[in-house]
């Protein structure tokens, strides 16, 4: 990029960059240009710098072995109690498990058991709905012709004898 | 480094706390013993000079470490370890002064979050025999002064100036850490800068206290925050 800075701002931006080693080459060989040409820019470089050298008087902190120690041990604290809570919650989980398979299987004989209810109650059904005709066979053997008594069941004539045995 | 590289494998290969990060993931208790070891210094004098208090500095790198301790078993090497670590650790700090202004239920001014009293100041200055130009600052009081003149920066200023100059951090990295453009990491440091010269300035020159200086500097807009 080449653009020339405007404003002071600009120009500050531009210097700090410079000093950060931040710059492009174009934007670089700009700024020592000038810096060759202009005093009042050299000074305003100068005094960014002096004041980023100050903070090499600020003090870095060094941490005690008591704060690696309870940092580790918390860390550790922390990891036992992950795993507890792991642990508990498989518990909790194989419970759920065992509890659903329960369930599951109640179920399934529930059902089971109204299946062959309903398959074992089918003959009699059948027998119920024959009965008429069973208590009547001996009559009914006299008929010559099935198409008659088909005839005579269409018109309804058994009807009221089966509402009659229900 | 070869294009085809994917992220996690680059820096993998190329960051050696990230493959202690991997190795904690494993569940390697050594290697986070280490990457605390490897870390606590750096991230105790980030922290110290950004909230001005040693004993919450310590309680809010413990809360970085614990942080990372957590997040291990979805970890992924998507970043320079110590930008992920000085990412968390500017969260927590950011967190921690929301809290503390909500508890005190007004805002916390800005660069003005140390904890020496004014009296320490008044005592500074006398020692400083102020007004006494070009005068030879004792290391102590100087490294005070220092301190004091960071800490009147804005939070953001202070966090980009302190993981430029402690960290040697790009504007690429420091903008990834605070999550903000690269441009804007440009215009802050500058500004931090620009504002460190006008507050020590007075005070190398003239024996002026950093909190005189930074009053005088607030005063003047275009030496403010930034935007």
């Amino acid at each position: 990029m080449n653009t020339e800075p405007h404003t002071t701002a600009d120009l500050d931006e531009e210097l700090v960059a410079y000093l950060d080693g931040e710059l492009d080459p174009a934007a670089c060989a700009r700024v020592e240009r000038r810096l060759a040409d202009d005093p009042a820019y050299r000074s305003r470089l100068a005094g960014l710098e002096r004041a980023w050298d100050l903070l090499d008087t600020l003090q870095r902190t060094e941490a005690d072995d008591n704060f690696t120690r309870s940092t580790v041990e918390m860390v550790a604290l922390r990891a036992e109690d992950e795993v507890a809570t792991e642990t508990r919650s498989a518990r909790q989980l194989r419970g759920l498990a065992w509890a659903g398979l329960a369930a599951a299987a109640c179920l399934a004989a529930a059902l089971g058991f109204v299946a062959i209810r309903a398959r074992l109650e089918r003959p009699n059904r059948a027998l119920a709905r024959d009965l008429p005709v069973i208590e009547k066979i001996d009559q009914l053997g006299n008929v010559d012709s099935v198409d008659f008594l088909q005839q005579l069941q269409n018109e309804g004539l058994f009807a009221a004898e089966v509402a009659n045995e229900e | 480094m070869s294009l085809t590289e994917s992220l996690p494998i680059r820096y993998e290969l190329h960051d050696p706390d990230v493959r202690l990060m991997l190795q904690v993931r494993e569940g390697n208790a050594a290697a986070f013993e280490e990457l605390v070891l490897r870390y606590q210094n750096r991230l105790l004098t980030v922290l110290e000079h950004l909230v001005g208090d040693r004993e919450l500095a310590e309680d809010l790198a413990q809360e970085v470490f614990l942080r990372i301790f957590r997040a291990r078993k979805r970890y992924e090497p998507t970043a320079k370890f110590s930008t992920w670590l000085f990412t968390i650790a500017n969260n927590v700090a950011s967190n921690a002064r929301r809290s503390r202004a909500n508890r005190h239920e007004v805002g916390v001014p800005e660069g003005n979050n140390n904890d020496t009293s004014p009296l320490q100041l008044d005592q500074l200055a006398k020692a400083a025999s102020s007004l006494m130009p070009a005068r030879q600052l004792d290391k102590v009081e100087q490294s005070e002064m220092v301190r004091q003149a960071v800490a009147a920066l804005s939070e953001r200023q202070r966090m980009a100036l302190l993981l430029s100059r402690f960290e040697g951090m790009s504007y690429q990295d420091i903008a990834d850490t605070m999550q903000l453009s690269v441009q804007a990491i440009k215009s802050l440091l500058s500004r931090a800068r620009v504002n460190l010269k006008e507050i020590l300035t007075p005070y190398v020159e003239q024996g002026m206290r950093p909190d005189e200086a930074a009053r005088n500097s607030a005063a003047r807009p275009e030496l403010d925050e930034e935007g």
